[in-house]
């Protein structure tokens, strides 16, 4: 028994009111209540209300989405961890660029203490100007189909602030005691920053060619 | 255990071993094949399917196609180059262990 096109908006109507950012995951949900709500009408012979409360009862959403959140998270990371074993050309440059720039501002004397909040009050605003760069190029398009990008973005840049924050709090008087350690830091943080900036850019990329 | 811990923890290898027949599957029809090949034993409920299949995409053994279908959209999952390996791989795993489990539970069966 197939529904007709107001019991099919009906229930488009009930998931549109589930708080769910992902046009994907509206889309799967609308096809799968559909179905199930298709099935139980013809061979439970009860009437689209009863079957549509029975399904509506079934479902979480909210559950569906915090998990499509959490392996996109944990893709992203991946991802990165990945691009970083990769090293291309451009993160090599990126890498020798911040560093000289450091070794230099130690060489004119800056205390490391400076040095190091400096690298992370620049690393912070670098991360969060460019994910916003992508965001804003994403403007014209709907919001809810831009969410994988903002959702990627999130985890680079919320990692980014884990990490710092934790540094800070229980490494920042070993690291002045240590500046090998503290230039390490800043080389793994500097090439952690640049790949996930390098995910973020290849997801926009594929993004904006799926959208168009 | 209950049973349906026991499925859900199988979940994965059923989805890999039905796409690896089926080319292209989406989400309620696999509910229902599952329902249909067990009899009604095994019954999926879509909070452990989709999150399934959504880490099964991430990891990289899915990719999906989405068609549109009596004015809604409908999104197929096949299995993707490495998603075929794994799923050989889990199917010949799990059957091994249930081999194994068999002459565990029944002694008998495995001196026959």
């Amino acid at each position: 028994m197939k529904l007709a096109h107001y019991q099919i908006e009906h229930i488009r109507e009930w998931i549109s009111m589930q708080n769910i950012w992902y046009d994907e995951i509206k889309d799967e949900l609308l096809d799968h209540m559909v179905c199930a709500v298709e099935e139980q009408m013809e061979f439970r012979e009860v009437n689209f209300a009863d079957a549509l409360a029975q399904v509506c009862s079934e479902v979480n959403p909210q559950k569906l989405q915090r998990q499509k959140l959490k392996y996109e998270h944990l893709k992203t990371l991946k991802d990165t961890l990945g691009e970083m074993l990769k090293l291309k050309a451009v993160k090599a440059l990126g890498l020798i660029a911040s560093l000289s720039i450091l070794v230099a501002l130690g060489n004119i004397g800056t205390s490391p203490s400076t040095i190091l909040k400096l690298y992370m009050f620049l690393t912070i605003v670098s991360v969060f100007a460019i994910s916003a760069s992508f965001l804003f190029r994403l403007r014209g398009k709907n919001p809810l189909s831009n969410i994988y990008v903002v959702s990627r973005s999130n985890t680079i840049i919320s990692s980014s602030l884990i990490i710092i924050s934790l540094t800070d709090i229980f490494l920042d008087d070993w690291l002045m005691n240590h500046t090998v350690f503290l230039f390490m830091f800043m080389g793994l943080l500097t090439w952690y920053v640049i790949s996930g900036l390098m995910v973020l850019n290849d997801s926009y990329n594929h993004h904006r060619h799926a959208t168009h | 255990m209950s049973s349906s811990k026991l499925l859900k923890g199988s979940l994965a290898i059923i989805v890999l071993r039905l796409l690896e027949e089926q080319e292209k599957m989406y989400g309620y029809e696999i509910t229902q094949k599952v329902k249909e090949l067990t009899a009604g034993e095994f019954k999926i409920t879509e909070g452990a399917l989709y999150p399934t299949l959504h880490k099964l995409e991430a990891e990289g053994y899915l990719t999906t196609e989405t068609q549109l279908v009596d004015g809604r959209v409908r999104k197929y999952y096949s299995l993707t180059k490495e998603g075929n390996a794994e799923a050989k791989a889990k199917v010949s795993e799990l059957e091994e262990f249930i081999l194994s489990l068999q002459k565990v539970l029944n002694p008998k069966l495995g001196t026959l």
